[in-house]
């Protein structure tokens, strides 16, 4: 195997991420190669920089995770913002819909309230009365 | 809380915290999103099945969620102008060697590479999280670390070269 090819391959060495034979090979040629050795050397010294470089999680985390789990079910679903915003539109829109609808009852309730004031034009059906009474009213006195 | 809850939080916190650290490279908004990421978890825990999962979802949400950080703030703040990292009391030497090698990698060589090292991932299991085929995550990582030895490489001559 040529410096190259291990080269490529050496992170991938390193995470055991090679098969066997390939591993074997890159195993033996480290042996005989200081270069290639020089360049697992660089990539175990960015590794020790990631293992020391990790920072501690501050300690009120945990506190308020528990803080929050702590809540009442009920509560804390306001704190899931996407269910909060689901919850928040399903509010605003039954909020819209009975407003919409307590307005169209508005209307059929003004809609009422003009057609009883409305002023009927009787004098036809009036005249129809008055003849028939008078008409029966005279057979009734001769 | 539940003892589960609390095993998962003491096993995985640490690594969750420090992948969101490494995209962010902020503590507090690092902080946030490892916050996220639990309380979600924690409140969805009963649909979850089996360790792998679980472990999958949490890395998944912790990169998403800094990402939409990210992303929110190119959008809503001058931020991307000019980043002002936090300043530190008494900063960790380590943590700065670290910060100032990520601040020079591109976030999609740089996730995978924390995801491997800071996770101690298989690239199967990156390919999982970040949702992308094995191959580009191989191509990702080894480009990442191969840039990463650059940089420090140049850090150390640097250092050398300003006697620090």
């Amino acid at each position: 195997m040529k410096c190259e090819q291990v080269n490529e391959l050496l992170y991938d060495y390193t995470k055991s991420e090679v098969d066997k034979d390939t591993s074997v090979e890159i195993k033996a040629h480290l042996g005989l190669c200081p270069a290639c050795s020089a360049e697992l050397e660089k990539i175990a010294g960015l590794k020790a920089i990631f293992k020391t470089g990790m920072a501690d999680v501050p300690v009120r985390s945990m506190v308020k995770i528990r803080e929050h789990m702590n809540k009442p079910a009920a509560i804390r679903l306001f704190f899931r913002p996407a269910l909060a915003a689901v919850a928040v539109l399903f509010i605003a829109g039954t909020l819209l819909i009975n407003g919409i609808v307590a307005n169209n009852r508005n209307s059929d309730l003004d809609q009422f309230l003009d057609d009883s004031y409305n002023v009927v034009d009787h004098s036809d059906s009036y005249d129809v009365i008055q003849a028939s009474y008078t008409e029966d009213s005279a057979q009734e006195v001769f | 809380m539940d003892s589960r809850l609390e095993q998962i939080y003491r096993e995985n916190s640490r690594y969750v915290y420090n992948v969101a650290l490494g995209i962010l490279r902020n503590k507090d908004e690092a902080e946030d999103v490892m916050q996220n990421v639990f309380i979600k978890l924690f409140d969805s825990f009963q649909t979850f099945r089996g360790e792998a999962n679980i472990k999958t979802y949490l890395y998944r949400m912790a990169v998403n969620k800094s990402i939409d950080y990210i992303r929110f703030q190119s959008l809503h703040s001058k931020k991307n102008e000019e980043i002002e990292m936090p300043e530190t009391p008494n900063p960790d030497p380590a943590r700065t060697v670290l910060d100032s090698l990520l601040e020079n990698l591109k976030d999609d060589l740089k996730i995978p590479v924390l995801l491997s090292e800071i996770g101690g991932f298989s690239y199967k299991e990156i390919a999982a999280i970040l949702k992308i085929n094995l191959g580009t995550v191989k191509s990702r990582i080894n480009r990442g670390i191969t840039k990463l030895k650059e940089l420090a490489a140049k850090e150390v001559y640097d250092e050398m070269r300003t006697g620090k």
